[in-house]
């Protein structure tokens, strides 16, 4: 016997708690006596069940206070937030004269990513921030720098902000491999991105408050940190060895940043 | 979806109240997230969406009309911008979908992930009118009314394109050996 379109529709109407009480009556009448139509009720609500048993996703942690900081420079946003930003377009704009290296960098990079979290819902498109490094040049000396002058490594690693980000910049060469571990507060900072611009073997792992990085020879690249709290937070530093420690410090990330070691 | 609660906060926004963007942006964040992740699939475009409709939102507030409910024009900007962002990958056939799960395999998968990867691989294959409405019903909880309001459609056309909408769903479930 088929079934008939009204009923189909108070099959629906049931699941949907849209049904009047004469309705469910006469619906229920309808499915004793129909077999077909109880077991497409069944199936229906199997998949409704299914359905609304795949509850909510839980957005990125970042994604609200990125959304905050477009509001606040709209012109920005346009660059960061648009997926539509072409690879022609990137190449159009004038100056950007790490754009090729960036690209590569951060594909590489991005492909070599590994985090049971974080590589899933924070690591943002951060072409938005190409040319960060080449504008904004390490202070000369003091404040958020740590300088490293050792035999297995040398140059600078430096941090300033870019809106609600922090940009930590490295510059840095080492004889053999060297493993750079960053750890932070996972409440205050989190991990948005990173770019290569200059060598493209820089491997890069991140999860909750923890970066860590592997270098060997030339590098010049950048972390970018979302940071949401008022007070200034501590991101440290330690640099390995061939397993040995062989230098440590922290950059203040805040409002008022200097080298604590 | 309490649309006096709204109002107050979209006046206090008109007014530049930042204190009031940062409360519907908490508000409705994820609900839009989930909006557009069912839609596309995707953590990343479900993200840039949603940033993209709370831009639009508070660019376009002057002209959001008060007699009307705020969260049929946030979820109709949502789901324009899903539909645009699918336009754009030419993903409305979407039969090369990502994995839902980007972290695990099969194998690290539960019962209940399985399914609900299986579930959302079915909704991709389904034509995105018909995936809205499944959208804003389970996952947005909406009545025919609301989801009328939010696709401007007359409700009977929203039960229309719900039943027709599950009908595909099961149907692309067995076809996927699910059902």
């Amino acid at each position: 016997m088929a079934i008939e379109a009204k009923y189909v529709e108070l099959m629906n109407a049931d699941l949907d708690g849209e049904i009047s009480d004469a309705e469910r009556v006469d619906l229920a009448e309808y499915l004793e006596l129909n077999p077909e139509a109880a077991a497409m009720q069944a199936e229906l609500a199997e998949l409704c069940g299914a359905l609304d048993e795949m509850g909510q996703m839980d957005p990125p942690p970042h994604l609200k206070y990125t959304i905050l900081d477009s509001l606040q420079n709209p012109g920005k946003t346009a660059q960061t937030r648009s997926r539509g930003f072409s690879l022609q377009q990137l190449f159009a704009m004038p100056a950007l004269r790490h754009a090729v290296t960036f690209g590569a960098g951060a594909f590489l990079t991005f492909a070599l990513i590994s985090s049971d979290r974080i590589s899933d819902q924070a690591f943002d498109d951060v072409t938005g921030l190409v040319g960060t490094i080449s504008d904004s040049a390490p202070e000369a000396s003091g404040q958020n720098t740590i300088r490293l002058t050792s035999n297995e490594i040398a140059g600078v690693v430096s941090t300033h902000p870019a809106g609600s980000l922090n940009v930590v910049d490295f510059d840095l060469a080492a004889e053999g491999p060297i493993e750079i571990v960053a750890e932070f507060s996972n409440n205050e900072l989190w991990f948005k991105g990173f770019a290569q611009l200059e060598n493209d073997d820089t491997r890069i792992v991140a999860d909750e408050g923890l970066v860590r990085m592997h270098i060997q020879g030339r590098n010049r690249y950048a972390l970018y940190l979302q940071h949401t709290s008022d007070f200034d937070s501590i991101v440290s530093f330690k640099f390995y060895s061939a397993g040995n420690l062989i230098h440590e410090a922290d950059l203040i990330i805040g409002n008022e940043k200097q080298e604590t070691q | 979806m309490n649309n006096e609660n709204d109002r107050e906060l979209i006046e206090n926004c008109m007014s530049g109240d930042r204190q009031a963007i940062e409360a519907l942006l908490f508000r409705y964040e994820k609900p839009v997230y989930n909006a557009a992740y069912r839609m596309l699939n995707s953590s990343e475009d479900a993200r840039d969406v949603t940033q993209t409709v709370f831009l639009k939102v508070i660019e376009k507030l002057d002209s959001y009309d008060p007699r009307y409910r705020f969260f049929s024009w946030i979820y109709r900007i949502a789901l324009n911008e899903s539909i645009n962002c699918l336009k754009r990958q030419n993903r409305l056939d979407a039969l090369d979908h990502e994995p839902v799960s980007e972290a695990s395999g099969p194998e690290e998968l539960t019962g209940t992930q399985q399914m609900s990867q299986g579930m959302q691989s079915a909704l991709m294959t389904i034509q995105a009118e018909y995936r809205t409405v499944i959208v804003l019903k389970h996952f947005v909880d909406c009545s025919y009314t609301e989801i009328g309001q939010i696709l401007d459609l007359p409700e009977k056309k929203v039960k229309s394109r719900l039943y027709t909408g599950r009908q595909l769903l099961r149907e692309a479930l067995t076809k996927s050996g699910m059902h």
